[in-house]
């Protein structure tokens, strides 16, 4: 029996036989993100590499008040189950957020930034003269923002723990020891006396705000310090993870410090730069970055990081021209080889540009040949039978100050990619370029013996990455491939059919996603546009909890290491 | 108000089963149909799934095909112009469900555009003589395929013809209000014109596709027509008949042009073909695949498109809400601003559109009108013999195998070795290059037996029925042959309950719905598969011993249910021995059971009931070839030689089984007839009748008469 409704969604059962019906559209979801499955890689190599805590995971007393909360819960005896303790970290995490809210009222300079559930609290606060209601829903999980974010973060940090006897968690002695501070002011608060009621007065709340609000974490000192020495492994279980988080806080802690000292604030790209090219980009010239020896195996896993995000970064920008080209032709869409011509067109023009031989005939040019001329501006020769060798030279001759990089074809697409209506023949071949630059660059570390290679293994899995990229350029590189063929065969294999590979992982009778393009016999269509960017490496968020920390100010305009900062420094370099 | 049908929901809601799958569409979108509709059919056991498709769009989606030939089979269907037609029939043994309408086998035409859709179910227990009478029309359009060679492959054909059996004949003689109508031999207005026997007042149309002549109005002109109301999105519309329709409305006819489009998202394609047709009595609306043009609707396939369509009949005004209701928004506005000078292309609809040179047959200097596998062979239909050429096999991701063949015939089969063979274990194309001058044919998708050997739920169910014993070695291998890790495969097996072979069916489901979730990355438990199976024959020995004992007069039914198991056991303990000699050891049993058996038999010597009946399920051919099989297979492992001790024990129960016999029993060759034809569905066991009869020549009573 076929199910049929009206406009309201109400079955209708008696319908004729071979009735004609309208079909009822059926809803795509949209949330998928990562077209060509990119940032997953990027995801389990930065997630190894700055363990303990994620994008979403941006205020350090956060760690504080859910220790706290959690052992509350426990020595108060308000729950018997997992749902209980559901409930009753939800109701607690409520009264913590009012209270900040009402703390932001009046010290609105204070960092009030990146609270839970801010935007349902304010509403209520705005809405309501005097009481809240204390039943307002401000997270959609039950664990409120603890369980969205902070959650396995906590139990990655070792302050709290899996109970097996009661089904949920309870805090170590580490986390117990770091909430003796809070535990006071929470008291004095009068915060659990707050637990359970229908409503809280305004004037309460910013009684309690006075004492408990995420931006006080500074005066919480000695448990602001306990967790700084967690955050820096020198409190708490030592492991490879500690080892991770600590080395990769020393060597954002030591780039923020060479850059400050020239007076540079610090981007997350500079932080990829100073590991990829050792140096930093200012407006008008660049800084070398010393990479502390102890440091340097880490430096190599962070380089991969940014090799990724250039390979990620020119796929995407190739596919966004391609939607941006199919969009002009929406809805009827274009063949596949339209759009090659569209990029063939004044390929070579620009590629001559780019590479400052504006007067050679280029179509031609084999992807040796290019980089053997780029190469013999630094006067060295290439031996493309030993492309390892080759690959080795580059890494060490190609530099942020070289005429051309893949800095430059960066800095490029995201010029182009902000233009109303992009070239996508100048995106392509900067894209292009930076795949071909980055994959030599990259070439020679990728064998078997290379400790970064064997660690970039185990997080690639049946994704692509750095090794198939350089696998593949190599391939080309043996076959003496012009630069047009390579371009076409990239496009095909890595924009295209990965985008076709990724939808199709994706697609399953009962997940509808929103696909990017599809195919309508010949012609490809598009469905939706995308912006390429640079992948997360968390650097936003470890910034903001490093300034809880007291280990860096960040402002606006300014970030440097504090005292504090260079001390933690110190100690992990073994220089204090 | 407007009516709305999920079709997706629908086909997941109406059956548990479908085993015969047929679906017509002209563009196809393979990633839309292998990864929603495709596990969908799988997980209904779905025993065959049919695509057919136009010829240009199958060339055109060739490559993003990635399990045609192997999960499903795909062919194009003949029409000089498109074919056109967009149907489902899913066929179960209980019933019927038929989906027809403007949608293509697309993502865009499923969920998003807006289509028009028809849907009839029929249970085969509830006869109803309007749906009768429509599937008898659908099974009419299905042989008129195969009659007129339309589709091309022998294996196809088959497939069809399957489905045509099971659908219903023809109630010829009734006047229905709901009529099926192709184009095969007739254009669909014509057809139309003999059904609707009034003059026609008026005539509303939506659709997407139009002629620049408007012949589809000079038909009705023709016929007296002269109100028309037109629909369109004027985006979206191809060929609309600008020049026509001035010249009627100049010859004082009424033509009133409308934009229409969802009032909800009012960029959603329309892309149903809905014309509305008004007597002073009656009210028709035809819809279905074909557009108002002339390769549409006046034509055959010979000189246009195939088409589908349904003419369906009721009272005036029954199908304007169809239009005209709150959920559309529908502007008025003129000739000439309803769309520009341009006829463009309609988006997803390019049946009209002419055909890209490079994929006409006639570009091919040879074309391969089948390819499938039949057993290690790859039989081959090619349109012009004698070709001296290679044949290559490739997969989508360029892997590819060449087999130079020298042929005479339009029919050959080319015996494949087994690497050629497992090379088309994979979904594998094929195509022939010519070897003189190089030039390539068509490709063409090879139709494998993948999708025949898929082990089914229905198989289970069969077994069931026959008590375990019937089918059982065939649902055995087609499992096997699923399985890429042979540990867990014998570990499910060991742990199948003999007497309730639907406990087969968790297997089933893990190796062929569920087979690369991942579930079998980890090693089965640590378990003795032998001693495991040792265990399973000892408890159905012990359980046919008690049953026995305890049956102090002939039980009928509890003896059939202890006769049918053991056969089944005794067969599994042959196919493990047909694997592995390390089961060899239990060949004992069966022995033991016969035992078991011989003995009520002596107790119950003179029940002539239970002789009656052993006669009736030839139980002592079955005793006497079990006894022969099983010293061919111990003769086989040296026992002759090695153990002539276990020969003896085996040879004393043969001859307490042929003094249980009556003396003065005979037995033929034709009598072991249908007894060797149950144990054929064995792949390397040859039974010969005349072995066994020199076997029994050894023992006293001469009981064959060979």
């Amino acid at each position: 029996m076929i199910i049929f409704l009206n406009n309201y969604g109400e079955l209708l059962k008696e319908m004729s036989l071979l009735e004609p019906t309208w079909n009822k559209s059926v809803k795509e979801y949209d949330r998928a993100l990562d077209p060509l499955g990119l940032s997953r890689v990027n995801n389990r190599m930065v997630g190894d590499l700055l363990p303990g805590f994620t994008s979403m995971t941006q205020r350090a007393g956060y760690y504080v008040f859910y220790t706290w909360a959690i052992a509350q819960i426990r020595r108060k005896k308000l729950t018997k189950s997992l749902p209980q303790f559901k409930n009753a970290i939800y109701d607690l995490e409520r009264l913590f957020m009012l209270s900040c809210i009402a703390h932001a009222e009046t010290a609105p300079e204070n960092n009030h930034a990146h609270i839970t559930g801010m935007r349902k609290g304010r509403d209520s606060w705005n809405k309501n003269p005097d009481k809240i209601p204390l039943n307002i829903k401000f997270f959609g999980d039950k664990l409120g923002g603890y369980g969205q974010y902070y959650e396995k973060s906590m139990m990655h940090l070792g302050l709290a723990e899996w109970d097996d006897v009661d089904g949920y968690e309870k805090p170590t002695k580490l986390g117990l020891d770091m909430i003796n501070h809070f535990t006071t002011l929470a008291v004095e608060s009068g915060i659990m006396s707050q637990y359970g009621k229908k409503s809280i007065s305004k004037s309460k709340l910013t009684e309690m705000g006075e004492k408990l609000c995420l931006c006080k974490l500074g005066e919480w000192n000695n448990d602001k310090n306990l967790l700084r020495n967690t955050f820096f492994g020198f409190s708490g279980t030592r492991n490879k993870s500690s080892k991770a988080r600590q080395e990769s806080f020393a060597m954002i802690l030591s780039v923020i410090e060479q850059a400050s000292t020239q007076n540079h604030k610090m981007t997350s790209q500079d932080f990829l730069d100073s590991v990829y090219f050792g140096g930093i980009q200012t407006v008008n010239d660049s800084i070398r970055i010393i990479i502390p020896p102890s440091l340097a195996e880490l430096s190599k896993k962070w380089k991969i990081v940014k090799a990724h995000d250039n390979l990620a970064f020119a796929t995407e920008s190739i596919l966004q021209s391609f939607l941006g080209i199919l969009e002009m032709n929406h809805p009827k869409g274009l063949p596949l080889e339209d759009f090659f011509k569209i990029i063939f067109e004044n390929f070579d023009a620009e590629l001559g540009n780019l590479l400052n031989r504006q007067n050679e005939n280029l179509h031609n040019m084999t992807v040796r040949d290019m980089i053997s001329g780029i190469l013999s501006g630094s006067e060295i020769v290439c031996d493309w039978d030993d492309i390892s060798g080759t690959s080795k030279k580059f890494d060490t001759t190609i530099s942020l100050s070289s005429e051309i990089s893949e800095k430059s074809f960066v800095t490029n697409l995201e010029g182009l990619l902000i233009d109303q209506s992009p070239n996508p023949c100048k995106i392509s071949v900067n894209g292009i370029l930076l795949v071909l630059f980055t994959a030599l660059r990259m070439s020679w570390r990728m064998n078997p013996n290379d400790s970064s290679a064997v660690w970039l293994k185990q997080f690639q899995e049946s994704d692509i990455g750095i090794l198939e990229f350089t696998d593949f350029v190599r391939e080309h590189v043996k076959q003496n491939m012009s630069v047009v063929g390579f371009t076409r065969e990239f496009i095909l294999r890595y924009v295209i059919l990965q985008a076709e590979k990724i939808y199709r992982d994706k697609i399953n009778p009962n997940s509808n996603p929103k696909q990017w393009f599809h195919k309508s016999g010949s012609n490809y269509v598009r469905d939706r546009d995308y912006i390429a960017g640079p992948r997360s490496i968390r650097f936003e968020s470890t910034l903001s909890i490093l300034h809880d920390l007291g280990v860096v100010n960040s402002t606006d305009d300014i970030l440097e290491c504090t005292e504090s900062g260079r001390k933690m420094l110190g100690r992990v370099l073994g220089t204090a | 108000m407007i009516n709305e049908a999920e079709i997706l929901e629908d086909i997941k809601n109406d059956s548990d089963e479908y085993r015969h799958v047929i679906l017509g569409t002209h563009s196809f979108d393979p990633v839309f149909f292998e990864s929603i509709l495709l596990p969908l059919f799988r997980l209904k056991d779905a025993e065959s799934i049919l695509v057919l498709s136009d010829r240009v769009q199958y060339q055109e989606r060739f490559l993003d095909m990635r399990s045609a030939g192997n999960e499903y089979y795909i062919d194009h269907c003949y029409a000089s112009k498109a074919f056109h037609p967009k149907f489902a029939i899913l066929l179960w043994p209980e019933g019927v469900k038929l989906i027809l309408g403007s949608a293509n086998l697309t993502k865009q035409e499923w969920f998003e555009s807006g289509e028009i859709v028809g849907s009839l179910t029929h249970y085969f227990s509830k006869p109803d003589a309007q749906s009768e009478r429509v599937l008898s029309e659908f099974r009419d359009f299905l042989s008129k395929l195969i009659e007129k060679n339309y589709i091309k492959s022998k294996k196809h054909r088959s497939k069809l013809s399957k489905v045509i059996e099971n659908l219903p004949a023809s109630h010829a003689d009734k006047k229905f209000n709901v009529h099926l109508l192709h184009n095969i031999e007739k254009p669909i207005l014509s057809q139309l014109e003999d059904i609707i026997d009034k003059p026609i007042k008026s005539v509303k149309i939506v659709a997407p596709v139009f002629d620049v002549d408007g012949s589809v109005f000079d038909f009705f002109i023709k016929k007296g027509c002269k109100k028309f109301q037109i629909f369109i999105q004027p985006d979206n519309v191809t060929g609309f008949p600008k020049k026509k329709i001035k010249n009627l409305l100049s010859q004082g006819c009424s033509v009133e042009i409308s934009k229409i489009s969802f009032k909800e998202n009012k960029d959603r394609l329309i892309h149903a073909k809905i014309m509305i047709l008004k007597t002073a009595a009656k009210s028709f609306c035809l819809y279905g695949s074909a557009n108002p043009t002339f390769s549409g609707m006046l034509s055959t396939p010979k000189n246009g498109n195939l088409e589908l369509c349904v003419l369906s009949r009721s009272k005036p005004g029954h199908y304007d809400t169809l239009v005209e209701n709150d959920r559309m928004l529908i502007e008025s506005t003129s000739v000439d601003d309803a769309v520009g000078d341009a006829v463009g292309d309609a988006v997803g609809d390019t049946a009209d559109s002419p055909e890209p040179s490079h994929l006409k047959p006639e570009s091919y200097d040879i074309t391969i009108h089948d390819a499938y596998l039949d057993k290690k062979k790859l039989v081959l239909e090619i349109d012009k013999p004698p070709v001296s050429a290679n044949i290559v096999l490739r997969h989508v991701d360029e892997e590819s195998c060449t087999i130079p063949v020298n042929t005479q015939e339009k029919i050959f089969a080319i015996d494949l070795d087994d690497e050629q063979f497992v090379f088309c274990s994979k979904p594998t194309y094929v195509q022939i290059r010519l070897r003189k001058s190089q030039d390539e044919s068509n490709r063409r998708w090879i139709s494998t037996q993948t999708l025949e050997l898929i082990p089914r739920k229905s198989d289970i169910e069969k077994l069931q029925l026959g008590g375990g014993r019937f089918g059982l070695i065939s649902f055995l291998d087609k499992l096997e042959k699923f399985v890429d890790e042979p540990e867990w495969f014998y570990y499910h097996l060991s742990r199948f309950r003999l007497d309730d072979p639907s406990t087969l069916e968790r297997g089933r489901r893990k190796y062929v719905l569920i087979s690369d979730d991942g579930t079998y990355n980890e090693r089965p438990p640590e378990t003795d598969i032998v001693s495991a199976f040792k265990k399973k024959f000892e408890k159905s020995s012990e359980g046919i011993k008690k049953s026995l004992h305890t049956m102090t007069e002939f039980n009928r039914d509890e003896f059939e249910s202890q006769f049918n198991q053991f056969l089944a056991w005794s067969k599994m303990v042959y196919w493990l021995n047909l694997r592995d000699e390390k089961y060899l050891n239990y060949l004992r049993f069966i022995r033991t059971g016969m035992e078991e058996f011989l003995v009520l038999l002596s107790r119950t010597k003179h029940d002539k009931t239970l002789q009656k009946y052993l006669s009736k399920i030839n139980f002592w051919q079955h005793f006497l070839l079990l006894s022969f099989m099983t010293y061919m297979f111990q003769k086989k492992a040296g026992f002759l030689r090695t153990n002539p001790g276990v020969l003896r024990v085996f040879n004393e129960t043969t001859t307490q089984m042929i003094n249980t016999l009556d003396s003065d029993v005979t037995f033929t060759k034709d009598d072991f007839k249908s007894v060797v034809d149950e144990y054929s569905e064995f792949k390397n066991l040859e039974i010969d009748l005349d072995a066994m009869s020199r076997f029994y020549e050894d023992f006293e009573r001469r009981f064959l008469k060979f």
